[in-house]
């Protein structure tokens, strides 16, 4: 073949190549599954692939195992990934805007300890646990994360208790000053009183307001 | 009369023995299908996008570069040609077309051009643009993340990246039949072994590629991996690390480029075996998953080095002619 030939040759090759190479890009271009295969995850630790086949086949799991929990109670399907895990690294603060992280569920469920979870957020102090206040405010506007009050009623006493941190179940005082045992017990602990028959009850006034 | 020394070499005429760059373009060309067609089979449309723009643009920077520099248009030696091929070959399928124009755009111009074109080039282009692309933009590289999307049925996980983040255990379920079938994740062509294997020995028997250093790179990289292997078992054996990652694509249509190569036996020996060892080093205590490509460039650094061991030279310098 002589050089001129070549050259054409060339030519030919580069804009055929080159036809095929855009068309390919602009006509069928990559589309992503309806359901996610794997998925990425960047880590603080590194990146994660995670895949759902292996979950699936190997380990035996259907899908509501794992996303039961996170459903939105209108949809049937499980939500994504993404919607708690976010694919960009940053770790979605706990019962985020739509309410879906379940302090209760992780804990029970999936055996979780607070601090494994919130084991290194604080900057400046690595493995220092993140301030509950960080989240749990007075009043945060947000109906799907409670108070500093209610969190620890609900998420924290049971901890304390086994950990023999202060304050416990015993230690109103240790949070509730005078003022605030007095509204703490007519808000709260009157309620178990009635139910297990023992201490002041509703009907017993005097008992602490003596004359 | 002039005292300066001549070199003798032969006496004329010459008679042309009719090989052309061309023909050694068309033959690798034609041996890499064997490789990317497999690959295209089993990515689909996507991979044959990125093969095609990838050959394209490399041929249309070789035009450009031949216009800027007024030098006689060189697209017809299939040069560019082949480094766009193999520049696809070690990209995932879902390759961004950004990344492929800007990829042979540092092969032809920077890798090729800046040194004067082809037979010039210090480095393998295809390893500097591929180099500086997993230094600029490592995820979009990251063939885990890369191919994501894609259901297959096998274990798609990069097997290089098992093996440097669990150790042998975690690639002791790999065959090496289906890794030598293609039945891995990687590059559109750096995954299919058998194909690798079969267009290496073409090449080699045609006296495209020169045998001594690709064997040698395959016997640097397998030794290496024994070593490895049978001091600490946690390293995986020479199997896994010769039928994966770069390391076949690397054996036969990188390490071999001409220019960047030496051209002496016990040269080529050392730069081919100095490249197997330095990939499993990078792999098995480095930095990066896969070290073929710093372990090429930095045998491409030895290579003006190493080639000074030559036998004598052939002819006679005489002082007066």
């Amino acid at each position: 073949m002589t050089s001129k030939n070549e050259k054409l040759l060339g030519f030919a090759v580069a804009v055929v190549c080159l036809a095929v190479g855009i068309l390919s890009y602009t006509v069928v271009p990559a589309k992503a599954p309806d359901l996610p295969v794997r998925v990425m995850f960047h880590a603080l630790g590194g990146n994660v692939l995670f895949d759902h086949q292996t979950h699936s086949d190997a380990y035996n799991l259907e899908c509501d195992d794992c996303h039961h929990s996170h459903k939105d109670g209108q949809s049937e399907k499980p939500d994504a990934c993404g919607a708690c895990h976010q694919k960009d690294g940053e770790y979605r603060r706990a019962l985020g805007e739509k309410g879906f992280f379940d302090h209760k569920v992780h804990s029970e469920d999936y055996g979780l300890e607070c601090a494994q979870c919130h084991h290194d957020y604080v900057e400046g102090k690595p493995g220092g646990l993140e301030p509950c206040g960080d989240c749990h405010l007075r009043d945060s506007g947000d109906e799907s994360i409670l108070s500093y009050m209610d969190a620890f009623h609900q998420q924290c006493i049971g901890c304390h208790e086994e950990m023999g941190l202060s304050p416990g179940k015993s230690e109103c005082a240790g949070c509730h000053t005078p003022r605030k045992k007095i509204e703490a017990f007519h808000n709260q602990c009157m309620g178990c009183h009635e139910d297990l028959g023992a201490g002041p009850g509703e009907a017993d006034c005097k008992t602490c307001h003596g004359y | 009369m002039s005292a300066t020394p001549k070199l003798t070499v032969s006496y004329a005429p010459f008679w042309h023995n009719g090989s052309r760059i061309s023909k050694k373009s068309c033959n690798i060309f034609m041996a890499s299908l064997l490789a990317v067609v497999p690959g295209v089979y089993q990515y689909g449309v996507p991979a044959l996008g990125v093969v095609a723009l990838s050959v394209g643009s490399a041929m249309m920077w070789e035009i450009i570069m031949n216009i800027l520099t007024r030098r006689p248009i060189s697209i017809g030696d299939g040069n560019a040609a082949v480094i766009g091929m193999i520049f696809a070959m070690l990209l995932p399928a879902t390759a961004p077309w950004w990344i492929v124009v800007i990829g042979t755009c540092i092969a032809i111009v920077i890798g090729k051009h800046i040194y004067g074109g082809i037979g010039g080039n210090p480095f393998n282009p295809v390893m500097l643009a591929i180099a500086i692309l997993m230094l600029s933009w490592g995820k979009i590289l990251d063939f885990n993340a890369a191919l994501a999307s894609y259901a297959f049925n096998f274990n798609a996980v990069y097997p290089l990246t098992l093996m440097k983040s669990f150790g042998a255990s975690a690639v002791g379920g790999i065959s090496l039949k289906d890794l030598l079938m293609g039945r891995q994740i990687g590059g559109i062509g750096a995954t299919c072994g058998i194909g690798l294997i079969a267009g290496g020995i073409y090449l080699m028997l045609r006296g495209y590629i020169r045998w001594e250093i690709a064997l040698s790179f395959l016997a640097g990289v397998g030794v290496t991996a024994l070593c490895f292997n049978k001091v600490n078992p946690v390293y995986a054996g020479p199997g896994i690390h010769l039928l994966t990652g770069y390391t076949l694509v690397g054996a036969f249509y990188l390490i071999t480029e001409d220019s960047s190569s030496p051209v002496n036996f016990i040269p080529m020996m050392i730069y081919g075996a100095g490249a197997g060892i330095l990939t499993v080093l990078i792999r098995n205590i480095g930095a990066h998953v896969d070290g073929v490509v710093f372990a090429i460039l930095i045998a491409n650094l030895i290579n003006p080095l190493v080639d000074k061991i030559r036998p004598k030279t052939i002819g006679e310098v005489i002082t007066h002619a």
